[in-house]
């Protein structure tokens, strides 16, 4: 699947369009973490609990996103796009959303 | 998981259990008004037993602990 934040693919043309497919999570850290992160913030610095969170939910997002346009019969996903927001305290929704297209390789000019 | 976190969760953990412990045995002491908090501890401690079951056994949440990093 080739997944791009473009709106073409310079290799392939498009020669249908599937529709929006998306995938999303929420995660948060256990209790532990989230002391960790807290006491983070008393030093300064990289919240490591906080980044592997989110590293984690958009991996998550991003193959549920690869999932969804795969039962289309898509061949790649363009302008895709992520979009986060805070649920509640050390919970986060990471949605990741594009255009699911059926892709054909553009004869190569000699 | 370094052995200054280990030793923090076991005794936060620790101290966690002996304060329900000591609440529980509180509960117990002013029986029969304890009953409703024994009755509120048990709920909330079925509702914990029900999401470390659930977190144990979801796989899904195992591969991106494991595999994803940064």
């Amino acid at each position: 699947m080739i997944i791009s934040t473009q709106d073409q693919i310079q290799e392939y043309e498009i020669t249908e369009t599937l529709g929006i497919v998306r995938g999303n999570t929420i995660r948060a850290r256990h209790i532990g973490k989230d002391i960790l992160a807290g006491l983070r913030t008393l030093v300064g610095g990289e919240i490591t609990e906080y980044t592997k969170m989110l590293a984690e939910a958009r991996e998550q997002a991003i193959d549920r996103m690869i999932d969804e346009a795969g039962s289309l019969g898509a061949d790649g996903i363009v302008a895709m796009r992520f979009i986060t927001s805070p649920v509640m305290q050390g919970a986060a929704e990471l949605l990741a959303y594009g255009t699911a297209v059926k892709l054909k390789r553009k004869p190569v000019l000699v | 998981m370094d052995l200054f976190e280990k030793v923090g969760y076991g005794l936060l953990g620790t101290v966690a259990s002996l304060y329900i412990i000591a609440m529980i045995a509180g509960m117990v002491v002013i029986f029969p008004f304890g009953i409703i908090g024994l009755a509120v501890i048990a709920g909330v401690g079925l509702l914990l037993i029900k999401v470390i079951k659930e977190r144990l056994n979801n796989k899904e949440d195992d591969y991106y602990s494991k595999k994803v990093d940064k």
